[in-house]
């Protein structure tokens, strides 16, 4: 049976898709920023560098890690996105991966995976940090710490 | 002059009755003057012909001047070409102060107050997208595949969550958490064996999963 589609209606069709589309697509395109540092902690030594880690040191004796030694190793802003993973490479050749779960009321929600290491989901906030150990390296383990971007 | 008292009094009046500046009654006056006089009748014709031959002659000297681009040459006089938009920028700005100064100066220094209280304060409400929470939260986690030991999650006193999976590698976890563990007692919900040494805890199929919940 052969249906008729008035032009009429094909038209508001068409226009609506453009409009809804491009909608669509920067929903998907919807990106956070999350600082994402590699940390080198040691039992080699007592140096922390930069010092802004000594607060870091502080909490993981607290804690009663052992470790006396820490060492970043990068620091960068993330782009994080729904669309595609973004990927911090690990000096032990591992990369971590992150990417972005969803918002829901202006909290996002970040899926962070690293090889041989539990998924988490994290949802981002003003303050605070989680460090996730993320292998071992020369000696001492790496944490991946993630924070809010500095503003 | 006239020896004639009345055409003393008449002469002055023939150039401007010529003109045809006189009112009614005195143009009447002065032509009945001139019916009976004939000096003042003689003057009145040679200014006249004066007034005739100036017009001749301005006739002609307005024919000589070429009046074909008169109405352009005379309106690029009265608006000349449009200044460059600095140039008018400026020469706005300068008579807005030349003209406005108290208002222009209150204006800017309102301005200028605004930008300096209100953006910084901006600034530092607005949150960047994502972060309408207060904390970093880990609301999940999952053990990678095939995982012998379960992820130990810790709270640091400044709103931190620390996320330490216990090594695999060696089965036996040393006393002081040296090497694997690294955390000097409780180590991944280790359970101590028969012979008083910690080993791994071994994940619960059906346990809830550990989470850093609310900080």
């Amino acid at each position: 049976m052969r249906t008729h589609v008035s032009s009429g209606r094909m038209l508001w069709a068409v226009l609506g898709l453009g409009l809804l589309l491009p909608l669509a697509a920067s929903a998907q395109d919807q990106k956070v920023q999350v600082q994402v540092e590699v940390v080198l902690a040691s039992k080699k030594g007592t140096e922390v560098d930069p010092p802004e880690l000594e607060k870091m040191k502080e909490q993981f004796q607290k804690q009663n890690f052992s470790f006396t030694s820490f060492k970043r190793l990068s620091q960068e802003v993330l782009a994080v996105s729904a669309k595609s993973a973004s990927e911090v490479k690990l000096p032990n050749g591992a990369n971590a991966t992150l990417q972005l779960q969803g918002i829901k009321d202006g909290t996002a929600t970040v899926r962070v995976a690293i090889p041989r290491q539990p998924t988490l989901d994290v949802e981002l906030g003003r303050q605070g940090a989680v460090y996730q150990k993320a292998g071992k390296y020369v000696g001492g383990e790496l944490i991946l710490v993630l924070s809010p971007p500095a503003r | 002059m006239a020896g004639n008292p009345a055409c003393e009094r008449f002469v002055p009046m023939l150039s401007p009755y010529v003109d045809g500046e006189l009112s009614s009654a005195e143009r009447v006056n002065v032509e009945r003057h001139l019916a009976a006089c004939r000096d003042c009748t003689g003057r009145a014709a040679d200014l006249r012909a004066e007034s005739g031959l100036l017009r001749v002659g301005l006739d002609m000297a307005v024919d000589d001047v070429d009046f074909k681009d008169f109405t352009q040459r005379v309106m690029a006089r009265v608006t000349p070409d449009k200044p460059p938009f600095m140039e008018r920028l400026r020469l706005a700005v300068s008579e807005m102060f030349l003209y406005q100064r108290t208002a222009m100066i209150s204006s800017l220094a309102t301005a200028a107050v605004l930008v300096l209280v209100g953006l910084p304060l901006l600034m530092s409400d607005r949150a960047p997208v994502g972060y309408a929470a207060e904390r970093m939260t880990v609301k999940s986690i999952q053990p990678y595949r095939n995982a012998e030991v379960a992820p130990v999650v810790m709270e640091t006193d400044n709103g931190g969550t620390i996320i330490w999976l216990v090594d695999e590698d060696s089965d036996v976890l040393p006393p002081s958490g040296v090497e694997s563990g690294e955390r000097q007692d409780k180590t991944g919900g280790g359970q101590p064996d028969g012979n008083g040494r910690s080993v791994p805890a071994r994940p619960v199929p059906d346990a809830p999963r550990p989470s850093g919940g609310s900080l």
